[in-house]
């Protein structure tokens, strides 16, 4: 499957990742690759492991089998020719700081001003002092259009804004990479662009990054390529233009078809869940 | 003997063994509960620790001490120890057994009050590149206090309440300094009142300055009851 998409100059390397939850196979030997400076669009039904393989990237879940490396560096463990080794809670945070993280439910920190938000890594992590920290964070919260709320807690926020916010923070890191985990699936309509239109123009500055977006629309502008999972596996993957608009497998030509069908005209709407 | 005499009562009112007696209470209460907020937040975070042994020793220390009445435990520390060779003054008696009976309350309260906060905010730390003590100190522990405050105010009216019982093991705070008034001029009646007046006068001022706590984060603080002005989480997590 997926012959010659390995590639050993890509950035992001996945290699036969398997995930169990007890018993159940939530990825069943992922492979994958995403160059510096490539955005990847990660789509398929509820329940295909888009989130789990987020997860795993960024070592929020320990994988079972297989390798993850950014750059050189292998994440979450060390191959060896005894086995596999788990990294320490200090390698694994480290290794962390680089792979920037954007989650369906934004969680922000609720007791945090937006501001305290986007500092949060910057001073706790890096141990910035509070001085260039904060000027940062006001340039990052002006980049997203939010640097007249530096003072409101996510609670005072809509939920476009809180998810601009932990755009926000997770840039606060100078990540490598970034993850977005269905950014926009748990936004009211109306504050979906805002956010898709934030995440273009990180994209733009020619972030790495990975989406699992149920927004076709935005990952047929936004994507140089397009992953289609279901059930575990990768069933394609190729140049966005192929995979969203004429796709080789049924099984990803029904999912598009089914997406566009139930939400036709809508722009960037949300698939139901 | 008259039902009631206004001049014992005020006379009471500022009689000085029933002020040093009221001051007793109020330093025994703020000092076994903050220690039993140590010792309870200990045990607490033992238990968090996932092995049988540390969960076992937790539930075991709840079960042992909630069960057993505090004043049985004060005798028991101030009268039975002696027994075994430990001897313990009034006031050390007192300070560790009040301390003790506390601590399962606080130990709830604070296991409780950590696993309320949503797991998504360890991983959301956790995403940044924190460290565990970052996360807890910083993240988990200040929503955690904010969770804590209203059971823990309970704990302090609990707590003024209980040092009543160390005039058992003759410590002489404000119960005992209104009885030993009595035992004087048998107005029972008045010296009751002024002990009744300054029990409820100490849980009034608690009471406002945890409303004043309170209210100084409710900026980002949602209550339970309130309902969310955010559609936080409107997807179930797919
Ligand atoms: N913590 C977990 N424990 C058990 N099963 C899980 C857990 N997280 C996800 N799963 C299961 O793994 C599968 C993939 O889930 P997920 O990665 O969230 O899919 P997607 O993000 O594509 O909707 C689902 O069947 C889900 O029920
Ligand atoms: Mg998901």
């Amino acid at each position: 499957m997926a012959a010659g998409l390995y590639n050993a100059n890509a950035f992001l390397q996945l290699r036969d990742v398997v995930k169990h939850y007890g018993t159940y196979v939530a990825l069943k030997g992922v492979s994958l690759s995403v160059e510096k400076g490539q955005a990847v669009a990660l789509i398929g039904p509820s329940g295909s492991g888009k989130s789990t393989l987020l997860r795993c990237i960024n070592t929020l879940e320990t994988i079972s089998s297989g390798t993850i490396k950014v750059g050189d560096e292998e994440i979450g463990a060390e191959t060896t020719a005894s086995g596999r080794r788990q990294h320490s809670a200090k390698v694994l945070a480290r290794q962390r700081e680089d792979i920037g993280m954007v989650f369906q439910s934004f969680n922000l920190f609720p007791h945090m001003t937006a501001l305290e938000n986007v500092t949060s890594g910057p001073r706790l992590v890096r141990g910035h002092p509070a001085s260039a920290a904060h000027k940062k964070g006001m340039e990052l919260l002006h980049r997203v259009g939010l640097g007249d709320k530096a003072g409101s807690f996510p609670r005072q926020l809509s939920g476009g804004q809180q998810q601009r916010v932990a755009i926000a923070r997770a840039l606060a890191m100078e990540p490598k990479i970034m993850l977005f985990d269905e950014p926009t699936s748990a936004l009211d309509p109306e504050t979906v662009q805002e956010v898709l239109n934030v995440i273009r123009e990180v994209r733009d500055t020619g972030m790495t990054m990975l989406i699992a977006t149920h927004e076709m629309d935005f990952a047929r502008h936004v994507s140089d390529r397009a992953i289609f999972m279901e059930a575990g596996h990768i069933v394609e993957q190729g140049v966005s233009s192929k995979v969203l608009f004429s796709p080789e497998t049924e099984r990803c030509r029904r999912f598009l078809a089914g997406l566009t069908g139930s939400v036709k005209g809508a722009a960037f709407s949300c698939a139901p869940q | 003997m008259s039902v009631w005499d206004w001049s014992v009562f005020f006379h009471n009112l500022v009689n000085p063994t029933i002020l040093s007696g009221l001051w007793t209470t109020i330093w025994l209460t703020l000092l076994t509960l903050a220690l039993a907020i140590m010792l309870g937040a200990l045990v607490a975070l033992v238990g968090r620790i996932d092995h049988l042994l540390t969960r076992g020793f937790y539930q075991g220390y709840v079960a042992f001490f909630r069960a057993t009445p505090p004043l049985v435990q004060l005798v028991f520390l101030y009268s039975a120890l002696p027994q075994m060779g430990i001897r313990l003054s009034v006031v050390e008696a007192a300070i560790i057994g009040l301390m003790l009976s506390e601590s399962p309350y606080v130990a709830e309260i604070v296991r409780s009050s950590l696993s309320a906060v949503p797991v998504a905010q360890w991983e959301a730390s956790k995403a940044i590149g924190m460290r565990p003590v970052t996360i807890m100190r910083w993240i988990i522990f200040p929503q955690a206090l904010r969770i804590a405050v209203p059971p823990l105010g309970n704990e302090f009216v609990r707590q003024l309440k209980n040092t009543s019982l160390v005039s058992v093991i003759s410590m002489t705070e404000l119960f005992r300094a209104t009885d030993n008034l009595t035992q004087a001029n048998f107005r029972v009646l008045e010296a009751l009142s002024v002990a009744t007046i300054y029990y409820l006068g100490a849980t009034t001022i608690w009471t406002l300055l945890q409303n004043a706590f309170e209210r100084r984060n409710s900026r980002w603080f949602a209550d339970a009851g309130k309902v969310e002005t955010q559609p936080l989480a409107k997807t179930a997590a797919a």
